[in-house]
């Protein structure tokens, strides 16, 4: 199968110091990253703060300006330079779910008005009332939510109406960004339930997060972040069961899982130790 | 409630604090229902519940940082170290902040002055509990930034909050929480918002400096992971009450309320990927009437029954210190996890 959105030795680098004079350093917040995710597949991505795992969702959308290399959705590179008006289909096709689903809703507009908002820019506009169901009903809500305000909507419902904006483009790519960080592990099984449901639509995902256990369960194939660098690419299964490199391995002992009691605290101490030639000194 | 309905270890030693039916109201709202348990010393309890529950109000009433202007702390009985504590906040022994309990909040960097070093914020519980002069306190600050594993400890003294990442700045926290050994440390959602690597060495930590001090921790989380890894002891909070309680392995292995069992059949679990991740469906209710004449939990539950909707359960008292609150749980015990 082939690949709906792929980045091509993509690399990307944070100016520090000198912004105004432009005499900065830039640090490498992408090296060389090169990844592709297909139809109804999900490609996790893995790493810790500053791994770079954000910068790659926020350069794929065009966020982020100065980078090298090439994003390709359907097979044509993607120029972000270019006119909206040419960009279109991928503007509409890859959408952004947030960690802050606050973040990606107007909080003095109605859902009605942001919803609207969100069809009347899709490649098909069309925003009447039943269009408008259709799209809650999607994301396992109703009508009564579309005359009330962000405010009035607890975490979970909230990413819920943020999935849904996203999804009235009708978009063949979901990049997410820590969706169910800030939620409750109940509604966080919610809303994997949704993104599974969405997957089995053909939908691609390119799925961010610090959480292994979620990534096992969702994703397909997870790639490890660090540094700006991918450090190790596999299927799922095969990466959390036997991983390749010591990073990936460090980080599925420090995820607290529901066997081997002790063991995270162990493994933790155990790494803070002194080396016996520290000790010696 | 009576006195053998409380959460407490089997363990022969008086508690450290023990709190009977604390509530807290916030106007009319009820928010935290009669709430009894004891914490032993040397012992790390863990109060689990979704966002609202009630925990950090539960954990800010005892410490007696509550707002009286918002809300009113009520109960029959709060004692430490066999002291009477009021509920009111007013009446904490001399030196119960900082000397005898610790509090470790769940922003590190909203906890911090960003305006002071790190180093005279820690040096600072010295200066005001212990009477030392600025100097000394410095000193005791650095050894107390070495003992949390801030390397250089020394030179990072001098440092403002803004040049720490946001786990040195939650050891920062720790380090002040714990500067004056008290006997108590409440951490509410110490590793919420850090690297799961960072997670597992301030929970190491927290756990080593639990068996120097013989200090009990109070950890508020919603990670069930990380309470089996680290708590010997969970209590269970919904909707403002509790609905279990018991020991660690009792409760992730074999819970009987539907609510727990609940929650650990949400967690996406790294060692069994083909079991399905399930959701509790609904959403918490809203507190007005979440007790009122039936179980708050019955419209999310799948094992309710008829009497569920028309009467509230009351606490059960089980063998081996454990709670339920359920009128179910024998069905809940025996159906598989």
């Amino acid at each position: 199968m082939t690949a709906v959105l792929a980045v091509e030795h993509l690399n990307f680098g944070y100016p520090i110091g000198g912004l105004i004079s432009g005499t900065g350093v830039a640090v490498k917040a992408l090296d060389d990253v090169s990844l592709s995710v297909e139809p109804g597949r999900v490609l996790g991505i893995v790493g810790e703060s500053g791994s770079g795992k954000s910068t790659l969702l926020r350069t794929i959308v065009g966020l982020n300006r100065g980078y090298t290399g090439t994003i390709r959705y359907r097979g044509e590179a993607v120029d972000h330079a270019a006119r909206p008006a040419r960009r279109a289909a991928f503007v509409a096709g890859v959408q952004m779910i947030f960690q802050d689903p606050g973040g990606s809703l107007n909080p003095f507009k109605t859902i009605r008005r942001t919803l609207s908002a969100a069809l009347a820019r899709s490649p098909s506009p069309r925003a009447g009332a039943e269009e408008l169901e259709a799209l809650l009903h999607q994301v396992g809500m109703n009508a009564s939510a579309l005359d009330r305000r962000p405010s009035e909507f607890s975490g979970g419902q909230l990413q819920r109406l943020a999935i849904a904006r996203a999804l009235a483009c009708d978009p063949s790519v979901l990049l997410c960004d820590e969706p169910t960080s800030a939620l409750d592990v109940s509604i966080q099984a919610q809303i994997l339930d949704l993104f599974g449901r969405l997957k089995r639509e053909g939908r691609a995902f390119i799925f961010v997060t610090h959480n292994l256990g979620v990534l096992g369960h969702i994703a397909d194939t997870i790639a490890v972040m660090h540094r700006g660098r991918v450090v190790e690419v596999g299927p799922a299964r095969e990466l959390i069961a036997t991983p390749q490199q010591a990073y990936t391995a460090a980080l599925i002992a420090a995820s607290p899982r529901l066997k081997h009691r002790g063991a995270l605290l162990e493994h933790a101490r155990r790494r803070l130790a002194p080396t016996p030639a520290e000790a010696a000194s | 409630m009576t006195a053998q309905e409380i959460i407490s270890a089997a363990a022969p030693t008086a508690p450290l604090l023990s709190v009977r039916d604390l509530s807290v109201r916030a106007g009319a709202l009820p928010l935290v229902h009669e709430i009894s348990f004891d914490l032993e010393p040397g012992t790390m309890t863990a109060l689990v519940g979704e966002s609202g529950s009630g925990k950090s109000l539960t954990a800010q009433a005892i410490l007696g940082l509550l707002n009286r202007e918002v809300y009113a702390v009520a109960g029959t009985a709060m004692t430490f170290q066999g002291q009477a504590l009021g509920f009111d906040g007013q009446s904490r022994p001399r030196g119960f902040h900082g000397e005898l309990t610790g509090y470790v909040m769940q922003d590190p960097s909203s906890a911090l002055d960003p305006t002071m070093t790190v180093g005279r914020q820690i040096a600072e519980m010295f200066v005001v509990h212990r009477g030392m002069d600025r100097r000394s306190a410095l000193g005791e600050a650095a050894r107390m930034l070495d003992r949390v594993r801030i390397p250089d400890a020394g030179a990072r003294i001098d440092d403002y909050p803004h040049q720490f990442s946001g786990g040195m700045k939650q050891r920062v926290l720790i380090a002040m929480a714990v500067a004056l050994s008290p006997r108590l440390l409440v951490a509410d959602e110490p590793t919420t918002a850090l690297d799961v690597t960072v997670q597992a060495d301030i929970l190491a930590l927290i756990d080593d400096l639990r068996r120097e001090m013989q200090m009990a921790v109070l950890i508020i989380t919603h990670d069930f992971g990380v309470v089996y890894q680290c708590a010997d002891r969970v209590m269970v909070m919904y909707a403002g009450k509790l609905v279990e309680g018991g020991a660690t392995l009792q409760i992730t292995e074999s819970g009987r309320h539907p609510y727990t069992r609940g929650l650990i059949a949400s967690i996406p679990d790294l060692d069994d990927l083909d079991r399905p991740v399930v959701a509790i469906p609904g959403q918490p209710p809203r507190p007005e009437r979440s007790w009122d004449g039936s179980c708050a939990f019955q419209p999310r539950c799948s094992f309710k029954a008829p009497r569920c909707a028309a009467e509230a359960p009351e606490m059960e008292t089980l063998g081996g210190g454990a709670l339920v609150r359920c009128f179910e749980w024998r069905r809940v015990e025996e159906s598989p996890s």
